[in-house]
């Protein structure tokens, strides 16, 4: 698990000079660059980066991420040159093998998401003989092409699959680990790992990023739960299926499942599944109506052997036609009254759905909206800050405000406002939509209900003038009746037993897998990432001493098991140190790291880039402890690079005996890039 | 229960809340679509005070694009019921007092600032739909169709 740094060469191609650019060659241990400010030690940092394939990993995103040095106009000795083309080697080493890397930054054939790979030191390269990886495409991280399998597979990184926000699954792009070994000069002191790229959409990568470096065990708890909770989630979703596919069986007969929902429940019982069959007024268990049914057939039957003796009655057929006729008309009165029912709920589904829809868009406006206040698009127009723009006069956060009786709410209570609001109406919706179902349903089976008696009255009506006809056709049209409904209740039945079966399956092995789950601890911590967090945070301790920091004691500093960041009293130190303590944390922190990784197992690769670590003036004491600190790294094989525009003099005062390497690159005055001999 | 007495029986009071304003009417929010509009519909960043309300009006829902892309573009069907939004000419005013727009014979166009901002929102991700709804209306919104809808002639 190593990475060090040899030499970064940076080569510009202008027209009538040079070539210019810029050679460094890097030890092991402390290696100080200095230069004056504006003179190019950022874009000779971010060059090495650059050539990692990590400008992502620095904060540029698909911006350029150099000065116009390296791509249109160069100045040297007060003359300027138009650009051609730039490109920069860096020669890395992994401990035993030693590889350059080439990338394009600027050329118009080139392509900038390529990096040509080389065994060998810089003077040996042959773009011919290199072999081309890409970056900044699909699976640059996991195909046999792509830079950074290369790149990990160098350092001895397996990257881990981590879950991302949108549900699925990546691997921790590198990208993310960069901020970690390099803090870049403009942002990246603000506080630790500020240039993460969030874009990725990977879940917690802060704290992904720190788990890996450090290779702490509760990662693979991590995935172990990750797993898990997909598996419950299949689990339901088959639980969701049975459900459906029975309620849809329930339907044939007209009844509805009870004892099952479409989520797993407490009180779960195999034995209490069953199919409720609305008959007339009341509800009957499947199980019941099909004993009830095989009895109405048995009677039908005897009384077909009694009747077939006996001549046609009329009278009793006109009896029965009567009875009909009363059914129909009740019939045809709760259809109506249902039909009316129906309209209603559709209408108000109808209004809840609209209502619902505006919500959504009021809720899509005030996102845009956040998005260009946090942005301050308009920031600096007195509209924003609340004042007419005209005469200076307070106004109202809205345009019309003579609809405005009260204060209006900020644009974030708004969109909490309108989150609650949605919340509330799509339980609504879901409720009156699963009324109106059942109601339509309702409304079916009572128009069948009325056809059904109708077509019997007119069957009973032909039967009086056709002379053909005898008792026994009703008889035996009953009885056929009944036998297909028996038929189709049977099957039903056999469908639910199965059910039965499978749900009480299902439901063991969701509560096994739900246990597991749980049995997970929440901060998964193993006992060995303890130790490492705590030696981490005495690490820190003692290099806040040496550096002086003074917000507070340095000994109430703690490292949180739950950030894996600096905290004072379990509060994650935000603003509540001074700016030049702020540094001083990044840098006991990154540097705690990297001595950490000495007595630990961990992926680290031993190797940190300090861009103007001096940022904000922390006292000269401070700053020379630091390269102190710093320059121990030498005797561990293991690599600091740190770029300042301090004064040589007092550089000098502050190195005194340091054993490291310093490059100073201003002696003439000039900027960095200079003709190449 | 005695409603009376549920009230007297525990001390109450009665507290403002803060009113829930739909978000177009957010000076921000709609400053921000007037200098989309005239990015991307204008002609060179320019449009008549007739455009941007036709546009706005658009903007606010389905019907009010098919209707008015039926009567310019097919030629057929009764002439769209075009409201004007006194909320979009007060947006109008903040924005030329602010300096994003400046005005001349009623024709409204984006100052260097203006399309600064116009040009940042295009790239961000905001206003997806009302960008592509814009990009959509621009051949149906030249200035002698907005006439015609809006005058019949």
């Amino acid at each position: 698990m190593s990475l060090s740094l040899k030499r970064l060469l940076v080569k510009i191609k202008t027209m009538g000079g040079g070539p210019f650019g810029l050679d460094i060659t890097f030890d092991q241990g402390l290696v100080v660059i200095r230069l004056d400010n504006t003179h190019g030690k950022s874009t000779c940092l971010n060059s090495i980066a650059y050539a990692l394939g990590m400008e992502k990993g620095i904060g540029a995103t698909s911006r350029f991420p150099f000065t116009p040095v390296m791509n249109k106009t160069l100045v040297f000795e007060e003359e300027s040159y138009t650009v051609v083309s730039s490109e920069v080697f860096l020669q890395i080493s992994n401990g035993t093998d030693e590889f350059s890397l080439q990338r394009d930054i600027f050329d118009v054939h080139g392509d900038t998401n390529i990096i040509k790979v080389q065994k060998g030191s810089i003077d040996d390269f042959l773009p011919e003989l290199s072999d081309k990886y890409y970056i900044n495409k699909q699976n640059d991280t996991s195909s046999e092409r792509g830079f950074y399998a290369w790149l990990c597979k160098f350092i001895g990184w397996s990257l881990p699959q981590v879950p991302k926000t949108d549900g699925g699954e990546s691997l921790l792009y590198p990208a993310t680990i960069f901020p970690l070994l390099f803090v870049e000069q403009k942002r990246g002191w603000t506080g630790i790992q500020s240039t993460l790229p969030y874009y990725f959409k990977i879940k917690d990568v802060r704290k992904r990023a720190i788990e890996f470096i450090m290779d702490l065990g509760v990662h693979e708890l991590l995935v172990k739960k990750q797993k898990l909770k997909i598996k419950h989630g299949n689990l339901l979703n088959y639980w969701q299926q049975w459900h459906m596919q029975l309620s849809n069986k329930a339907k044939l007969v007209r009844g509805e499942v009870v004892g099952l929902k479409k989520q797993p429940h407490k009180e779960f019982s195999q034995i209490a599944i069953e199919i409720g069959i609305t008959q007339g007024k009341r509800q009957m268990l499947l199980d019941d109506l099909l004993d009830a049914k095989r009895n109405s057939l048995k009677i039908v039957k005897e009384r077909r052997v009694q009747e077939s003796n006996t001549g046609f009655d009329v009278q009793r057929i006109k009896a029965l036609i009567m009875e009909k006729e009363l059914s129909q008309q009740v019939t045809q009165d709760n259809l109506d009254e249902a039909n009316q029912k129906l309209q209603l709920l559709a209408s108000n589904l109808h209004s809840v759905d609209i209502r619902l829809k505006s919500l959504n868009e009021n809720k899509r406006k005030y996102e845009d909206l956040k998005k260009v206040n946090e942005l301050g698009l308009l920031d600096g127009l007195s509209v924003e800050e609340g004042s007419c723009p005209a005469c200076e006069q307070p106004v109202a956060d809205a345009l019309l405000p003579n609809i405005v009786e009260h204060d209006v709410m900020s644009a974030e209570e708004s969109l909490g406002y309108l989150k609650n609001q949605i919340k509330t109406f799509s339980f609504i919706l879901d409720n009156t939509r699963q009324e109106f179902e059942d109601q339509q349903q309702f409304v079916n089976t009572t128009r069948d209900d009325l056809f059904e008696v109708k077509a019997e009255i007119r069957r009973l009506k032909e039967s009086i003038t056709d002379v053909s006809k005898t008792n026994l056709e009703e008889f035996i049209r009953e009885e056929v009746k009944l036998e297909e409904s028996i038929k189709l209740l049977e099957e039903v039945r056999v469908f639910r037993e199965r059910v039965k079966d499978e749900v009480s399956k299902l439901h063991r092995e969701i509560t096994i897998t739900e246990t597991s789950i749980n049995k997970i601890p929440k901060d998964g911590l193993t006992k060995l990432d303890k130790s490492k967090l705590f030696k981490l945070k005495q690490i820190l301790i003692d290099h806040e001493m040496e550096y002086g920091f003074s917000s507070f004691s340095p000994n109430d500093l703690n490292i949180s098991f739950d950030s894996y960041l600096p905290t004072l009293e379990n509060y994650d130190l935000g603003f509540d140190t001074s700016a030049s303590d702020g540094i001083r944390i990044i840098w006991g922190y990154l540097l705690g790291m990297l001595e950490l990784s000495r007595d630990y197992e961990m992926n680290h690769p031993g190797l940190l880039i300090f861009d103007e670590p001096r940022q904000q003036d922390a006292d000269p004491v401070s700053f020379s402890s630091l390269l102190k600190k710093a320059a121990g790294t030498k005797q561990h094989n293991q690599q600091v690079i740190l770029a300042t525009s301090e004064k040589t003099t007092s550089l000098s005062v502050a190195t005194q005996g340091l054993d490291f390497k310093l490059i100073d690159l201003t002696e003439s005055g000039e900027k960095i890039m200079r003709p190449l001999p | 229960m005695d409603l009376k007495q549920l009230v007297t029986k525990k001390s109450f009071y009665i507290s403002e809340r803060k009113e829930f304003i739909s978000c177009d009417l957010r000076p921000t929010w709609r400053i921000s679509l007037l200098v989309l509009i005239l990015r991307l519909v204008g002609r060179g960043n320019k449009a008549t005070r007739n455009k941007v309300h036709i546009a706005n009006w658009a903007l606010k829902n389905n019907e009010h694009i098919d209707s008015y892309l039926q009567y310019t573009e097919q030629k057929k069907g009764k002439r769209p019921f075009i409201n004007l939004d006194p909320a979009m000419d007060k947006a109008i005013d903040y924005a030329l007092f602010s300096k994003l727009i400046t005005m001349n014979n009623n024709r409204i166009q984006l100052t260097a600032e203006g399309i600064r901002v116009a040009n940042r929102l295009i790239k961000l991700e905001v206003f997806e739909i009302e960008k592509s709804i814009l990009l959509q209306l621009k051949p149906a919104l030249s200035e002698e169709k907005v006439t015609k809808a809006l005058e019949g002639k």
